[in-house]
């Protein structure tokens, strides 16, 4: 009980707890549609690469993450571009773009003079970075989001499962998939602060997966989802706490075990039971 | 004028999890209460309504993008294909939900390669060859007649005589 009153009144476990908990939902939201469309390797390109904007930050001045998320909306943009492209593979073109961003961002910080230790704090997360501002914006972007979720959602859930009948049905394919790319290219960076660009995916790709692993309808799915999201992020962050760990490790390790563990509960539940309506 | 489409051979991805009735509140907007009926317009064994669409035989996913078109109320309703992921014992049952939804008012165009279908079930054909459609007596032939037809002799399109154009075809002995 001490414990818990005491994280409550400490304002920087005040901030991440805020800033986790925005986080965990928008991006477990946009982890229901990646995931299933094969996306999860952007996530991954988009936030390494986004350690140009950074390194532009850091070096010439500017708030590095504004930077980052500059570049990761241009990357998401692309990517959504290119989606279709006859000649290219999407996978492909994020190991380009992963590489590329990685490579600039590392030669910009060579040429930088100096002592560079906010860096680390970019690529692992660090709780004491977050600031009331960072909360600000966040729930700014939370509130936008969430009314593009709601706006485009019958879409973006027909363009993952039968895309040839949502443009048969006149739905707004593209917008919804231009939305879905730049969404989560910037929310991304939005958690660069708790987890770091090295682990933010993280955030994206287990919580869907894991449910999915449990669950047999959509509307399951999402709640499971979201459930996980919250609740990975903010064990994460509590034992982060408690034991003095790095926090975005902490976090990205808390849901690698939820991961493992739905995984086990999915494949007990689905276990073949003999018996009359599966015998033929 | 509303249109309904079934393409060929849809396969749902397997990452998702959505149940049958799900599938219909989203593509259709079928409301909770008239999932029952939209289901039975097809014979879909509603015992499996809770079923994930990945859990569905191909027979039973024709059925179940059938149901979600049908209710949209199309006038028009296209089918790519509408055989090609169905066996053969489902083929037959198919076909005559197809006809039934026919027999209630709905103009249907088949996209197919089956000349069989076609000669048991089209009051019109019309044939396409390389863009064109195939000469006079070929683009819109009466049931009665192509039933009277060597089938043999409609898959052996030869190139026109009379025609200099490359896709026209011509049909013998209609």
């Amino acid at each position: 009980m001490d414990l818990i009153s005491e994280i409550l009144v400490t304002p920087f476990m005040q901030r991440a707890l805020i800033g986790s908990l925005l986080l965990a939902i928008l991006l477990g939201l946009f982890g229901v549609f990646i995931v299933p469309r094969k996306l999860g390797f952007m996530a991954d390109g988009v936030s390494h690469a986004s350690l140009l904007g950074i390194a532009v930050g850091i070096m010439f001045g500017g708030a590095p993450l504004m930077w980052a998320a500059l570049v990761a909306a241009c990357i998401g943009l692309v990517l959504a571009r290119i989606e279709d492209n006859e000649r290219l593979t999407l996978d492909s073109v994020v190991g380009i773009v992963l590489v590329g961003g990685m490579s600039s961002a590392v030669i910009l910080m060579a040429l930088t003079p100096g002592y560079k230790p906010e860096l680390i704090t970019y690529l692992f997360g660090s709780l004491l970075s977050i600031s009331w501002n960072d909360i600000y914006l966040l729930i700014a972007f939370f509130v936008v989001t969430l009314f593009l979720f709601k706006i485009q959602w019958r879409t973006l859930v027909l363009t993952t499962v039968h895309g040839e009948l949502s443009s048969v049905l006149g739905l707004p394919t593209s917008a919804a998939k231009y939305f879905l790319f730049v969404g989560t290219s910037v929310a991304l960076i939005a958690g660069v602060k708790l987890l770091g660009v090295i682990l933010i995916s993280a955030l994206l790709i287990i919580p869907f997966s894991a449910a999915n692993q449990a669950t047999r309808s959509l509307r399951g799915s999402l709640i499971l989802t979201e459930c996980l999201a919250i609740i990975g992020t903010i064990t994460g962050i509590i034992l982060s706490y408690v034991y003095d760990l790095p926090t975005g490790p902490a976090i990205a390790l808390v849901f690698v075990a939820l991961f493992l563990g739905c995984v086990i509960i999915g494949r007990i539940k689905s276990r073949p039971v003999l018996g009359p309506e599966h015998n033929h | 004028m509303i249109t309904g489409y079934v393409p060929q051979g849809i396969t749902f991805p397997k990452q998702i999890q959505m149940t049958v009735a799900e599938y219909l509140r989203y593509s259709s907007q079928v409301k909770e209460e008239d999932i029952e009926g939209v289901l039975t317009r097809v014979d879909f064994p509603k015992d499996l309504s809770g079923r994930t669409i990945n859990q569905l035989s191909g027979g039973q996913q024709q059925k179940l993008l059938l149901a979600a078109e049908l209710a949209r109320s199309p006038e028009v309703l296209f089918l790519d294909e509408p055989l090609s992921n169905v066996d053969d014992s489902g083929e037959r049952h198919i076909l005559d939900v197809i006809l039934e939804i026919k027999n209630s008012g709905v103009t249907i165009v088949i996209i197919t390669h089956d000349w069989q279908m076609v000669s048991q079930y089209a009051d019109h054909v019309i044939c396409l060859n390389k863009n064109f459609i195939c000469d006079q007596a070929a683009s819109c032939v009466c049931k009665s007649s192509l039933s009277t037809v060597n089938i043999k002799q409609i898959q052996k399109l030869s190139p026109d005589p009379e025609t200099t154009h490359d896709g026209y075809c011509y049909i013998d002995n209609i």
